[in-house]
């Protein structure tokens, strides 16, 4: 395994890859930074591009983009109080009390440092245990890969918001959108209606754009307000910087949220806030001074900052062992591999194994250059969050039109961007999830093929499914799963019951 | 525009109404729209099927909670769900300015068709940017015309990619 992880080291030092990968953090970073954009629209954006590029250059781009958005999100949040993601909101806590007394610079710093140790921490976590979990489910039939599958669009239960039944509904919307086309099984056309546009199938990166960028502009279009920085930020005396005895001191409680931040990423479903959350509390907890916290401390920035961070390299545990995305996020890098023939799981560790420890070299590149780019970027960063919003929007939304348009040529794909922009903002408002819903359009397809191969094993029969143990296994796990889904949500209203009581009382 | 809780539970129960309808009809015409080209010894109906059903079961569910939600909410009962609208019918809808910006992006793919690329662009740029409120007209245009040549450009000579160039100048 050494040997893969520096010949994937190797393959990745190369000019191209790496100034891909220096492109992705700088695009994360900025889109990261600015409020009401997010990593994932960046992601989706550029998906598109990746089409154009190898394996080794396309994957490390996104995958730069994913970590720096991360990170992005707490410059804002330091800054001016606004999270520019969610994960950031713990951040925000500590962090802008520390900004507003001056210290901008070390909080600034701290963010940096736990996102990067953080990162780092899941990465190697995530090199290390990838390849021998694979080596496990490579044992698996199309039998046992229907019940993993199945297991997977349980993901839909945790990322659908207060209503499982509204994720459900998206997600198998999501499968009955991939069966538009020629089968890739049996060559039926189907759902065409007699259309030969939809011959070729809808195309995913029109629905990734349309369902997770178009929607945030549109809810932008209302909310044209613009935030300032106010205070003065300065970088070069110890209030400006993270020293090496914070650094010592902290490092155990960075080791601490890194772990809460991998397990949770691990864990299809959960994402990055809730590991935010969790490290910050765990290191409120644990800390000698509880109320500074409130007051603003850089231990109070460290925390959820690389439990956030954390979360990006374990999150790709599933995604690359078993074919399992564990977020929308995830889904769209699936995507991004789909796209360049790349299908994750099991077998992608010996079908494409250079490929698969060149993404793995180019993690550990994407912390290093995160470092140095971040870091040197500090006052540039600080420049974008006062951009105006107008200009950012108009371009995002051509950057939108340029990226759907550039795969297939085709305007119908335009249309369709246009299409699902609109079913994004309606379901947004509704609260459907679009997450769920582009799960399902990416699992739908491996779901239908590994069903059609086991009836096609057994001549039809449903035994096959309850034959092997690995299959029996996973249906246990996939109604346990639904079953501590169904728990946590009781749970959850219970409290919001019990508190809404005590309002009114 | 605000929409009341009273009217975000209509609402849903619409949607769920009309989500059960859509399903419905599918399932039912859902044969027809399947072409087999190949003799399969499976039948090739049967997983669009299951799913159809599986989701029409997950429709008719959440017309019932919709439903419920209702009762709930004339008897004053409040849940959960109920709050959450609460919160949301404080959020303000711009339903103007999003129909507007939604009319713009049709334009745009109009004039994409027609003129092209290059001359709808810096338009469209500058239109969205003056439905966000900018302040600079003259800058903001010069700034719409280099950002479209710049990317006409890289798309190009970077991505091989042909831009729409309209028939109109075809």
């Amino acid at each position: 395994m050494i040997e893969n992880v520096i010949v994937g080291l190797i393959s990745i030092l190369n000019p191209a890859s790496i100034i891909a990968i220096a492109f992705g953090l700088v695009v994360g970073l900025l889109f990261g930074a600015i409020p009401g954009i997010s990593g994932i629209m960046a992601i989706s954006i550029l998906l598109p591009l990746t089409f154009y590029v190898s394996p080794l250059v396309g994957i490390p781009m996104l995958l730069g983009i994913y970590k720096a958005g991360i990170y992005g999100g707490s410059i804002t949040a330091i800054l001016l109080n606004t999270p520019g993601a969610p994960p950031a909101i713990c951040t925000a806590m500590s962090g802008f009390p520390m900004a507003k007394r001056g210290q901008a610079g070390k909080a600034l710093n701290a963010a940096l440092v736990g996102s990067v140790y953080g990162d780092m921490f899941s990465n190697l976590l995530l090199i290390l245990v990838a390849a021998p979990i694979s080596y496990i489910a490579l044992k698996i039939g199309p039998a046992e890969q229907f019940c993993l599958l199945l297991l997977a669009l349980t993901v839909v239960g945790s990322i659908s918001g207060n209503s499982i039944l509204k994720g459900m509904i998206c997600a198998g919307f999501g499968i009955l959108l991939s069966m538009v086309g020629v089968s890739g099984v049996s060559g039926a056309i189907r759902f065409t209606f007699g259309s030969d546009y939809l011959l070729a199938g809808i195309q995913l990166i029109p629905m990734v754009i349309g369902l997770l960028c178009l929607p945030e502009i549109i809810h932008q279009v209302g909310t044209c307000a613009k935030n300032y920085i106010e205070q003065k930020i300065d970088l070069k005396s110890e209030d400006g910087r993270l020293t090496w005895k914070e650094f010592k001191q902290n490092f155990y409680l960075l080791f601490r949220s890194s772990v809460i931040g991998s397990v949770i990423g691990a864990m299809p479903g959960l994402g990055a806030s809730p590991a935010a959350f969790m490290a910050y509390s765990d290191a409120q907890r644990h800390s000698k001074d509880q109320d500074a916290f409130a007051k603003g401390n850089v231990e109070g920035v460290l925390a959820p900052e690389s439990a956030n961070n954390a979360t990006t390299g374990s999150a790709m545990i599933p995604l690359l062992t078993l074919g399992i995305p564990g977020d929308d996020v995830t889904a769209v890098l699936m995507g991004a591999f789909l796209i360049q023939g790349l299908t994750p799981g099991p077998n992608i560790f010996f079908e494409h194994t250079q490929v698969v420890y060149g993404i793995f070299g180019s993690l550990i590149i994407c912390d290093i250059l995160l470092y140095v780019i971040a870091k040197f970027g500090f006052r540039l960063w600080i420049r974008i969050v006062d951009l105006p919003r107008s200009l950012i929007f108009s371009s995002v939304t051509i950057f939108a039109f340029l990226g759907t348009y550039s795969i297939n040529q085709s305007l119908f794909d335009i249309f369709c961007l246009i299409c699902f922009g609109i079913m994004g903002y309606l379901m947004r408002i509704f609260h459907f999830s679009a997450g769920a819903m582009i799960i399902g359009f990416i699992l739908g397809p491996i779901l239908e093929k590994a069903y059609d191969q086991s009836m096609s094993l057994s001549g039809g029969s449903y035994m096959i499914f309850f034959e092997s143990p690995v299959a029996v296994i996973l249906m246990i796990m996939t109604a346990a799963s639904i079953f501590s889904i169904y728990r946590m949500r009781v749970r959850k209203n219970k409290k919001l019951m019990e508190k809404l009581g005590s309002l009114e009382q | 525009m605000n929409i009341s809780v009273k009217h975000r539970i209509i609402l849903e129960i619409c949607i769920s109404c009309f989500l059960l309808v859509c399903y419905f009809l599918f399932s039912v015409f859902q044969a027809d729209m399947i072409e087999q080209t190949l003799a399969m010894a499976l039948d090739q109906t049967l997983f669009p099927r299951a799913i159809t059903i599986t989701v029409i079961i997950m429709c008719f569910l959440l017309f019932y909670d919709s439903i419920k939600l209702y009762i709930k909410y004339k008897k004053g009962i409040i849940t959960p769900e109920i709050h959450e609208y609460y919160e949301c019918s404080e959020e303000k809808i711009p339903v103007a300015r999003i129909l507007i910006y939604i009319g713009i992006l049709f334009v745009y793919l109009i004039a994409l068709y027609y003129v092209g690329f290059m001359y709808s662009t810096p338009v469209i740029t500058l239109c969205i940017a003056g439905l966000l409120g900018i302040k600079r007209i003259f800058l903001a245009a010069v700034s719409a015309i280099l950002f479209t040549i710049a990317l006409y450009y890289a798309s190009f000579y970077g991505l091989q990619i042909m831009l729409p160039s309209g028939i109109l100048f075809y």
